[in-house]
């Protein structure tokens, strides 16, 4: 019943984030020096003055603003985002069809990342040696090389030096080891430094020590206990990066020529294509507010502490 | 043949350099069969703690741990990592103090006691449950199988302490090794486990008990190991320890008990407190008072119609166990909580009726010593930050803080040294003092003091105790005294109130109380407050 509450409360919030994106995003739009139309019909002189009227009325465009807006935010909620002032096509479409590609990236880097950190994480947690210092330094590599100086290095090895991955382009899963190896490398020293942190002090609490007088060894303590107390907060991170990966890996996949919702964004912004970026920003929005209370939902599932008290 | 052989135990941390280095132990020797019960008694840092740790192997990767250790005729100490694991659980079982972070608190009960039983593979999978439930029933553990997937917050105090018990019984050790069992618990609670571990001794287990508190080992105790400094000072039958003390220090420790005989002597030094700058005669009029106050929690009344009224100079004490109502009803004291009905009166006037604007210019007349000054405390702060704090609160000029400040650690009985420290670079009792400080700074007429001395060990606590009083005696304060502890109570109030789920069921002066209780729940605290034998050399 509590959960319920909660669930509805949440979803009554994400609405709220999502209508403010939804705003903001189109007033900061509307106070750019550009005209629609130009940008509909590039720079042709050959356009009248009657067809320019045409165009501005198929859009839209002829209405006052406050209509305009009214307009724009009833169409959002029916999920027409509009229509794309320089492809012709429906914003919807344009995002599903370039969305795949970027989930299955977002997916398999936060994955990669997730399973190196874990690993890291285990083999070093409450210890202090050698393989410690060599990880801990590794992590810090990972955590100040931006991503796309890693994609280039990626590259310069195991496509020109070693023609293992093919440059650019989308060509089955063989293209999509580097970039996720990129996107991976980069995202694992953070989780990696938060969940060592936390099993750092999940293995100096008491139920350590009692685990331990149990008979169990220092590398089952982590692994049946610390772990699970480790993960709470790398999947905040985890969860955030996702959602961050999915609206925009815009630098790798622009260093790897990969087509997804990075490009299309890009592309927009470049173009003017006023349409194409508000559906790209509400997108964003709309997965961060899901991601958010998905992770809510799993805290519970992880710590029995946050569950609502019967 | 005892079934553990303790000779000339050494413990000794090893620092970064040699000056850092800490001996924690040395020469310790002692036996133990089956059946019986040694305590080891002693402060914090008297080394109790690391011993009960070596006996594990578990002292940690930077002390070196010499002389012998043989269980049942095996020697421990020469025993390599591996050879360890096989021992730990399965020949000894360990329970700490305050199963709430000694067990997991992302784990089932159930799971956490089959642990040991997984780990050694002593039963097939399918007959673990079955004797999980077998175990928590036999801790005491009422409906056991419903308990099984409850988590260690789900359940209270006593019964999560029962359920790590239950998890160190489960390998069916022939030692088990409670190192300050009871210590996070209320007394009620307390007598419910010390008798739980009698049982245990009465089964045949050798029970190694570790405790700061002489008067909680008494009754249990076939022989006590009284530790200083990592040395037993002197070890013998609780009679011959009790009546007989022939060291100092367990002179020190036995008068550091707070009790009815204790009161208006220093715990410290047993001499007769007699004030010495007395304010003179405190007009005895009443300065708080609580009337028919209820204050409703979700259905629960964690405070149920209750009156009270405190009298100018005097210390009342509020005893009751945990969720007996008794920090609500200092809360609704404080002013930090308003009564669903009923008032607080401060001097007179409307106190809990007041908006807050209103209090905020009166709120220094009554101050809170909490529990726990760790965590009521900045840990970024230094002392000196932590009393400017208060100094500027409550608006004095900035040019008397320098003197105000030295004049408040003096009155607790710190220096200037201090000013620069932070609460983690301080002992408990130094944290509690410096506590108080901070409250002195506010000039209050009444201290709050919410079970004040339950976090530190015996002798700490005696400091602490005899600086309130001579606090109290100089600054005629008014102390409203919250506790679970009846001894302490007793030495410390002047009238008491006893409280049983947010109602008083009997108020009065100390001495009728305590001696004549006509309350049932009175008695059957009285009943279970650890007591030393007749005939205790004070």
């Amino acid at each position: 019943m509590a959960l319920a509450k909660e669930l509805f409360t949440r979803l009554l919030a994400g609405a709220a984030v999502l209508w403010a994106a939804a705003s903001l995003a189109f007033i900061v739009l509307q106070l750019l020096p550009s005209d629609p139309v130009q940008v509909i019909y590039g720079a042709d002189s050959t356009v009248t003055p009657e067809m320019r009227d045409r165009i501005r009325a198929d859009f839209g465009l002829d209405q006052p603003l406050w209509q305009q807006y009214a307009g724009f935010v009833s169409r959002t909620v029916t999920g027409d985002l509009g229509t794309s002032y320089q492809q012709r096509r429906t914003v919807v479409s344009i995002i599903t069809s370039e969305l795949g590609s970027t989930i299955t990236l977002a997916s398999l880097a936060v994955l990669l990342a997730f399973s190196l950190a874990v690993l890291a994480t285990l083999a070093t947690a409450g210890r202090d040696n050698w393989l410690r210092r060599v990880i801990s330094s590794l992590e810090l590599v990972s955590v100040s090389t931006p991503a796309f100086w890693i994609g280039l290095l990626l590259l310069t090895f195991f496509s020109f030096q070693w023609p293992i991955f093919p440059v650019v382009g989308d060509q089955g899963w063989k293209s999509l080891v580097l970039p996720v190896a990129t996107l991976g490398i980069a995202l694992f020293g953070t989780l990696s430094q938060v969940m060592r942190n936390e099993m750092d002090q999940a293995l100096e609490q008491p139920f350590a020590l009692t685990a331990r007088t149990r008979g169990l060894s220092l590398w089952a303590v982590r692994w049946r206990h610390a772990l699970r107390h480790a993960l709470i907060p790398a999947l905040t991170i985890a969860a955030e990066t996702f959602g961050a990966l999915l609206a925009g890996a815009i630098i790798t996949e622009q260093v790897f020529g990969r087509p997804g919702l990075g490009r299309i964004t890009l592309q927009a912004v470049r173009n003017q294509d006023i349409p194409v970026v508000l559906g790209v920003v509400l997108f964003s929005a709309f997965v961060f507010v899901t991601i958010n209370i998905i992770v809510d939902l799993l805290y519970r599932v992880v710590d029995p502490r946050l569950r609502a008290r019967a | 043949m005892a079934l553990l052989e303790v000779r000339d135990l050494s413990i000794r941390f090893v620092g970064r350099s040699h000056e850092e280095d800490v001996q924690a132990v040395r020469g310790l020797s002692f036996s133990l069969a089956a059946g019986e019960c040694v305590a080891i008694v002693g402060e914090s840092g008297s080394g109790k703690s690391a011993t009960a740790r070596a006996l594990v192997g578990l002292a940690g990767d930077n002390a070196l741990v010499e002389g012998s250790v043989s269980l049942g005729g095996r020697e421990l100490l020469k025993l390599s990592q591996r050879d360890w694991l096989g021992v730990r659980g399965r020949n000894i079982g360990f329970v700490l103090q305050d199963a709430l972070v000694s067990l997991d608190p992302l784990r089932k009960i159930g799971r956490e006691v089959a642990e040991t039983i997984e780990r050694h593979r002593l039963l097939p999978r399918g007959e673990i449950k079955g004797r999980v439930v077998e175990l928590l029933t036999q801790v005491g553990i009422g409906d056991a199988q419903s308990r099984l997937d409850a988590y260690a917050h789900q359940l209270s105090g006593g019964l999560r302490q029962r359920a790590l018990i239950a998890s160190a019984l489960s390998g069916d050790p022939g030692l088990l090794i409670a190192d300050e069992p009871t210590t996070a618990l209320d007394v009620v609670v307390q007598a419910q486990i010390l008798k739980l571990l009698n049982g245990m001794k009465q089964a045949g287990k050798a029970l190694l008990l570790i405790s700061h508190d002489l008067a909680v080992v008494a009754e249990l105790a076939d022989r006590i190991i009284v530790m200083k400094d990592g040395v037993a000072v002197e070890s013998g039958t609780p009679t011959q320890i009790f009546a007989n003390p022939q060291n100092d220090y367990t002179r020190a420790l036995l008068a550091a008990i707070p009790s009815a005989r204790t009161r208006g002597l220093s715990l410290v030094t047993g001499s007769g407190g007699e004030a010495t700058e007395s304010v003179g005669i405190v007009p005895r009029l009443p300065v708080l008072e609580v009337g028919e106050a209820v204050r409703v929690f979700g259905k629960r009344a964690a405070v149920d119609d209750v009156s009270l009224t405190v009298v100018a100079g005097e210390t009342l004490g509020i005893v009751g166990a945990s969720g007996s109502g008794k920090t609500t009803l200092a809360r609704l004291i404080m002013g930090l909580e308003a009564p669903d009905s009923g008032s607080v009166t401060l001097k007179g006037a409307d106190w809990s009726a007041l908006h807050e604007r209103q209090r905020r210019p009166l709120r220094h007349l009554v101050q809170l010593v909490s529990q726990d000054p760790m965590s009521a405390f900045d840990p970024r702060f230094t002392v000196e930050r932590i009393l400017d704090e208060a100094l500027e609160a409550r608006e004095f000029d900035r040019s008397s803080w320098a003197e105000r400040r030295l004049a408040l650690l003096k009155s607790v009985g710190l220096s200037e040294a201090h000013l620069s420290r932070r609460p983690r670079q301080l002992s408990g009792g130094q944290r509690q003092r410096v506590a108080i400080a901070r409250a002195l700074a506010m000039e209050p007429e009444i201290l709050v003091c919410d079970e004040p001395v339950s976090a530190l060990d015996v002798s700490t606590q005696a400091q602490v105790l005899d600086l309130l009083l001579d606090l109290k005696r100089r600054l005629g304060l008014t102390i409203v005294f919250v506790s679970h502890d009846l001894g302490v109570v007793q030495h410390v109030s002047d009238r008491v109130v006893v409280m049983n789920e947010g109602r008083i069921v009997e108020e009065g002066a100390v001495e009728e109380v305590l001696a004549s209780p006509r309350h049932d729940y009175t008695r059957a605290l009285l009943a279970a407050q650890p007591r030393l034998p007749e005939g205790v050399a004070g």
